[in-house]
């Protein structure tokens, strides 16, 4: 009897590190655009946590610092 | 007493004299109780991501000041009764400014 080769898929994880915590960040500047820029779409929206890989503490800090700059017209709330 | 920034958008349609006149009442507003200020930076005219009251520019003014509570609260009403203001964001300096010695330069989005 032949045996059947079964080839299992296994999605390998990436190792991600947040980056935030690479670059030793404590505090997020809500005018600092340039930090948070690619972690907003070209629609607006922020990042979800499990694309970027950012950690839960600076997912918090970025969505603060990114809903301060949509409040005073820095980053716009949704772009259609 | 605390460390707050302020950032304000001023009607686009004022002229820059009347502009200077307005962040000096501002001014004016902080200073009056005994409220000391840091910064002072007007941004000058800055389009707007999303209209505001049909506005789609307006001018910044960034200020940074120790105040109390009271002071902030008294700038606040004010702002709210003032026309020309379209609108204010009031943070404390400690929720954007690192406590570690290694601070690092804000790359400034005024330009
Ligand atoms: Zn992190």
């Amino acid at each position: 009897m032949e045996k059947k080769k079964q080839v299992i898929k296994r999605r390998t994880k990436k190792r991600r590190v947040c980056a935030f915590c690479v670059d030793k960040v404590d505090v997020l500047d809500y005018k600092d655009l340039s930090k948070f820029r690619r972690f907003v779409t070209d629609r607006g929206k922020i990042v979800p946590r499990r694309n970027s890989g950012i950690c839960a503490k600076h997912q918090r800090a970025l969505a603060e610092a990114i809903k301060r700059a949509r409040f005073i017209a820095l980053l716009p709330f949704c772009v259609d | 007493m605390k460390s707050y920034e302020s950032l304000i958008i001023i009607k686009p349609n004022l002229s820059d004299s009347e502009v200077t006149t307005l962040i000096e009442t501002i001014q004016g507003w902080i200073t009056a109780n005994e409220g000391e200020i840091v910064l002072s930076k007007p941004w000058g005219i800055k389009e707007l991501s999303y209209p505001i009251s049909k506005f789609t520019q307006g001018h910044y003014y960034q200020v940074q000041f120790n105040a109390t509570r009271k002071t902030l609260v008294e700038m606040r009403n004010r702002i709210r009764v003032t026309e020309s203001i379209l609108r204010d964001l009031n943070v404390t300096m400690e929720s954007i400014q690192s406590k570690n010695p290694v601070q690092e330069e804000v790359a400034s989005i005024a330009e």
